[in-house]
Order: C-alpha cells, then sequence, then structure tokens
C-alpha cells in the first residue's frame, strides 16, 4: 500500500479505536464510528445482494442527508463506482450526465428519480438488501481502494465537467486538507449531493471528526450550531453572507466556532465583516475539483489582498507567463497546480483536458499572484481579463473597487466586445439591502480608484443570478443588464 | 427598435467628454448652451488626446451600440454633426 490509509480503512480504525466516537449527527440521529462501519458493511452486502457487482456505476439521487452519505460509502465499500445526480435538476439533465458517465444503475428515492432505460433501485430497497439475512455474495474482486467516485463541476464555464477519483485519491486529499486545523464538529451547509460537499464530509471522517448534517432541519445556522454543538463550520461565500445577517440578528457565533469560507472570491469586505460580525475564527480556502484543496489562508493572513494563503503542504502552486517563464513576485499571471493524487483529465472531454491539464500541471484558467510572504493572490478568471487598447484589466481589480463602496453588497465585472477598442469593461452589482445609489455614481467611485482600468458602465441589479453553489454566473449578466436599461 | 432623441445624445457625448476630461464641457454656460442645441462646439476646439477620444468612443459605444475608431471624430466638423450622425444611425 502506498500514501495515506482509504477512507474505508481509517472507518475501520476509528470503528476500532474509538467505537463511541461520534461519526454522524443530525436532528434525527446520532450514529458512532461502530455503528457506521457496521452499517456501511451491511449496505455493502445489501449492494453485492442486489447484483450490484465492481464494473458499475451507480447514479445516487437521494435527497436525506445521511442516506445519501450511507449509500456512498456502502457501494464504495463494495467496490462498486458511483456518481451523485442531483436532485435539483430536471430528469433530463440528469439523464444526460448519466449518459456521459456510462451509469448502469439508479439508487433513488422515488419512481421520479428513475433514469429511462436504466435498473432504478429504491433506497428503501438497498436498505432492506443490507438488513436481509441470506449471506452475501463473498469478494469485492478489486483491489481495496480503487473504487471510483465521479464528480461533477459547477458549469459556470460550460458543460459540466467530470473528473473521477478513486477512494485511495480521496484519502489523499483528506490527509492534505484540514492538515493545520483541528477536525472537531463539522457542519457544512451545503446538501451532501453537491460535490464538495460530500467530500469534505468524507474528509471530516477519515479524520475523525464528526458530521453534523443539517439533512433538511429549518431553523437558524446558531439553533443549529447551538444543539450540536458545532466548532467548525464549511461554507460558501453566498452562505457566509446569510451567516452574517444571521449574526446580525442573533450575534457572533459562539466562541471557539471557526468558520471556513470557499466556493469562489471571498471578498475583503466579506472577510472584515465576518471577522467583525460572526467570528475571528475565519479560514478562506481556495481548491478545485481536479485538484482537491489548494490554499488556506489563516484568520491572521486577512487583508485588501485578498489572499487565499499558502499552498498547502504537498501541493506545488507556480504563476507563469503566457510564455510558460515563471511570474516576478506580484506579477499576474496564470496560476497552475500540481498534486498527488490530482485529476488527469475530464472524462469524456478531450478538447478540455488538453486545455487545462498540460505537462503534469492542472492549469484552471484563474488569474493569480504570489506575495512576498508566498501567499496567493486570486485576480479573477483569465477568461474574463479583459484586453482595452492593449492595457490588461482583471475583473477582481473592478470588482474590489465596487465593493469598496459603503451600498454594494457585491459586484461582477465583465468584458463588453468592441470592434475599436478589443472589450469595454462593464459591471454588475447587488446593493445592500436599504441601501440606494446610482450606476454614474458607482461608476465615478470606480473611475476615482482605477482610472482607464475603470468600467464604463455599472447596472444595479436586484440579485446578481448564482448556480446552486453560490458562484456567480457572469454569463448571464449581460442579458440581465440588457434588459435592466440601467 | 431603439430611438434616441437629439438630447439623450448630447447627454451621452457630454459624459463620455467628462469621462475624457475635456472640461469645456463642465462650463455651465457650455453645458447649457451644448444641451439646448443653441450653441455647437467645433470638434478641433476641445483639444481632444487621444484618451479623450477613446473615452468619448467608449461611451458613445456602450450607450448606443455604434463603434467610432479615434479618427472618425475628425470627420465632423463639430459637435452638432456628431449628434445628427449619432441619431441618424441608431434610428435608422
Amino acid at each position: 500500500m502506498t500514501g495515506p490509509p482509504t477512507l474505508l480503512e481509517r472507518l475501520r480504525e476509528h470503528a476500532a479505536l474509538r467505537a463511541d466516537a461520534t461519526a454522524l449527527e443530525s436532528d434525527r440521529i446520532r450514529m458512532s464510528y461502530a455503528e457506521l462501519d457496521r452499517d456501511v458493511r451491511r449496505l455493502a452486502g445489501g449492494v453485492a445482494r442486489l447484483g450490484i457487482a465492481p464494473g458499475a456505476i451507480v447514479a445516487i439521487v437521494v435527497r436525506g442527508e445521511v442516506d445519501h452519505l450511507l449509500a456512498t460509502l456502502g457501494l464504495m465499500a463494495h467496490g462498486v463506482a458511483q456518481v451523485a445526480l442531483s436532485t435539483r435538476d430536471p430528469p433530463t439533465a440528469r439523464g444526460a450526465l448519466a449518459g456521459r458517465i456510462g451509469v448502469t444503475h439508479v439508487v433513488g428515492d422515488g419512481p421520479a428519480d428513475a433514469l429511462p432505460g436504466l435498473p432504478w433501485i429504491p433506497m428503501d430497497a438497498l436498505r432492506a438488501a443490507a438488513d436481509a439475512p441470506s449471506p452475501a455474495p463473498e469478494g469485492r474482486g478489486d483491489a481495496p481502494g480503487t473504487a471510483m467516485l465521479y464528480l461533477t463541476g459547477s458549469g459556470t464555464t460550460g458543460l459540466p465537467k467530470i473528473v473521477r477519483y478513486t477512494e485511495r485519491d480521496l484519502a489523499g486529499h483528506a490527509a492534505r486538507d484540514y492538515a493545520r486545523a483541528r477536525v472537531g464538529r463539522v457542519l457544512r451547509l451545503a446538501h451532501v449531493e453537491f460535490n464538495n460537499a460530500k467530500r469534505m464530509r468524507l474528509y471530516t471522517l477519515w479524520h475523525g471528526g464528526t458530521c453534523v448534517l443539517r439533512d433538511g432541519a429549518a431553523g437558524s445556522i446558531h439553533a443549529l450550531c447551538d444543539r450540536h454543538r458545532v466548532d467548525w463550520i464549511e461554507l460558501s461565500v453566498l452562505q457566509a453572507g446569510d451567516l452574517l445577517d444571521a449574526c446580525r440578528i442573533d450575534g457572533p457565533l459562539p466562541d471557539g466556532t471557526a468558520i471556513r469560507v470557499g466556493g469562489s472570491r471571498v471578498p475583503w469586505t466579506l472577510r472584515k465583516a465576518l471577522l467583525a460580525e460572526a467570528t475571528p475564527a475565519l479560514y478562506v480556502t481556495y481548491g478545485a475539483t481536479e485538484v482537491a484543496a489548494v490554499a488556506i489562508a489563516e484568520p491572521a493572513m486577512h487583508d485588501a489582498r485578498e489572499a487565499v494563503g499558502p499552498a498547502l503542504a504537498g501541493v506545488e502552486v507556480d504563476v507563469v507567463r503566457e510564455d510558460g517563464s515563471p511570474a516576478a513576485t506580484g506579477e499576474i499571471g496564470d496560476i497552475r497546480i500540481r498534486a498527488a493524487g490530482m485529476a488527469r483529465g475530464y472524462e469524456g472531454d478531450a478538447v478540455a483536458s488538453a486545455r487545462h491539464f498540460r505537462g503534469g500541471w492542472f492549469v484552471p484558467g484563474d488569474l493569480a499572484s504570489l506575495t512576498e510572504d508566498g501567499l496567493v493572490c486570486l485576480h479573477g478568471r483569465k477568461d474574463d481579463m479583459m484586453n482595452v487598447n492593449g492595457i490588461n484589466v482583471f475583473p477582481a481589480e473592478i470588482e474590489r473597487v465596487l465593493e469598496s463602496h459603503p451600498a454594494v453588497a457585491c459586484a461582477a465585472a465583465m468584458p463588453l466586445r468592441s470592434i475599436v477598442h478589443g472589450q469595454i469593461p462593464v459591471a454588475a452589482v447587488e446593493l445592500r439591502a436599504g441601501c440606494a445609489c446610482t450606476p454614474a455614481e458607482l461608476v465615478r467611485h470606480a473611475r476615482a480608484a482605477l482610472g482607464m482600468r475603470a468600467p464604463r458602465a455599472v447596472t444595479i441589479l436586484a440579485a446578481l443570478p448564482r448556480n446552486a453553489q453560490g458562484k456567480i454566473v457572469k454569463r448571464e449578466i449581460a442579458g440581465l443588464a440588457g434588459a435592466s436599461g440601467c | 427598435m431603439l430611438t434616441v432623441d437629439a438630447l439623450a445624445v448630447r447627454g451621452i457625448i457630454a459624459e463620455g467628454l467628462e469621462a475624457g476630461a475635456v472640461g469645456i464641457i463642465n462650463e455651465i454656460r457650455v453645458r447649457e448652451a451644448f444641451f439646448a442645441g443653441t450653441w455647437d462646439i467645433r470638434i478641433a476646439d476641445l483639444d481632444m488626446d487621444s484618451l479623450a477620444r477613446m473615452e468619448l468612443s467608449m461611451a458613445i459605444e456602450i450607450a448606443l451600440g455604434v463603434s467610432l475608431a479615434a479618427s472618425d471624430f475628425d470627420r465632423y466638423a463639430t459637435l452638432g454633426e456628431l449628434v445628427d450622425m449619432l441619431v441618424e444611425r441608431t434610428n435608422a
């Protein structure tokens, strides 16, 4: 065996050494590591009894977070590949994704989750098969740690990209993530069906922490944290904004509660507000589905540069110029990342693979710079970088300046194509509740700070369009801005 | 179809000139007369440098979708002629 123990090996270790420690907890259940290990073994037997053999690829369409996680681990324990299909997607979108991956079976809550032409297994039937008294067929027939997990990207830059990892790859990611933080009672607000949320929960289990699952429970974050003694919360930027609103009503989080925000740019204005009103233990992370966590900014690292921290141990980060030569300190270039257990390409997408996986590196298309002290600072997507009459303009610099205006909650900058100028920078903003200002005022504000790199037009929208993970979808803004008439 | 009148186009041009730091447009007497259409301004008298032309061009393109290169402004003797051309092109 090379590398760290696999997820299932770690589960067994925890079950042996810390049998009563809580692995999963929600308002409805509390499951110790011993119970989780037992249930996972039984579910693996159930998978075998249902005739699903290693080599199959199972789609999980399960809404209950505990059931979903158990199905994930049960399939993994039987060596079966899997992918979560979003219950929020229409059946046609789920079917298209399943077709691209080559899904052979679907485990779902009800008949509506079935996909045409594929065997459908209700979650209840999987549970019943797990509890059956007959002996399960023996042997998975594959090597431990090789079960595949397919992960799908958010699709903010086009068709959802698909990568796959073995259980052993995921263990390596888990060992890297949280390496410098304690793993206690971890709440992640996003549903487990989202790839990042699922991985974080698997990482928590790898480290022997407690996964606190919201599992559909209503009520405030503060109340949830109180009930389950949460000491670490994982949030998207959108959820961090909601948390901030909650803190303005319910007060700061209990002492010792840490939060980690990631998934997209975390503006300095949001960081300042979270530090002041939610908790001083704020972590900001940068990562990608293709490599897992890349960098984490610890509480003392936050300032107007919006650094996402130094590269994690075991992760190489470079910033390079267009010609591939290393960028100087502070110089903006292409970030490229290399780490053990990273994806080697996208499933069924040779063009995207060639574009983003080059010479052993993953090149996400993000613009970055490195500070003298080795922190990574992000400057937006390369696709979004604008060339205005030969001058490079970075979306993030416009967004930062607009977000420094007291009325602006968040901003998104993008180019308008121009035959004469190449591109003209424009922006859309969402205002803070109860605030007012005019587009002209925002243009003047930006021009005072940015001069020629300022947006020439700013549109005020009721809400910037976001995907399910809270990322701003810039492709949709142009249409909304045009329709708004601002 | 987008229709704009001369007053709206004059407003767009004034904003573009302000962005390009062409100070004369902020003189109240000039500005009022320009908006009222009672006093035309010779483009040569604006003394626009390349950056000012770029800003005016961008302001026009964003607001009206009409692309003008920096040298295109020299085709018009006055801002009034430029306004007439933009109204005509936009409403065509």
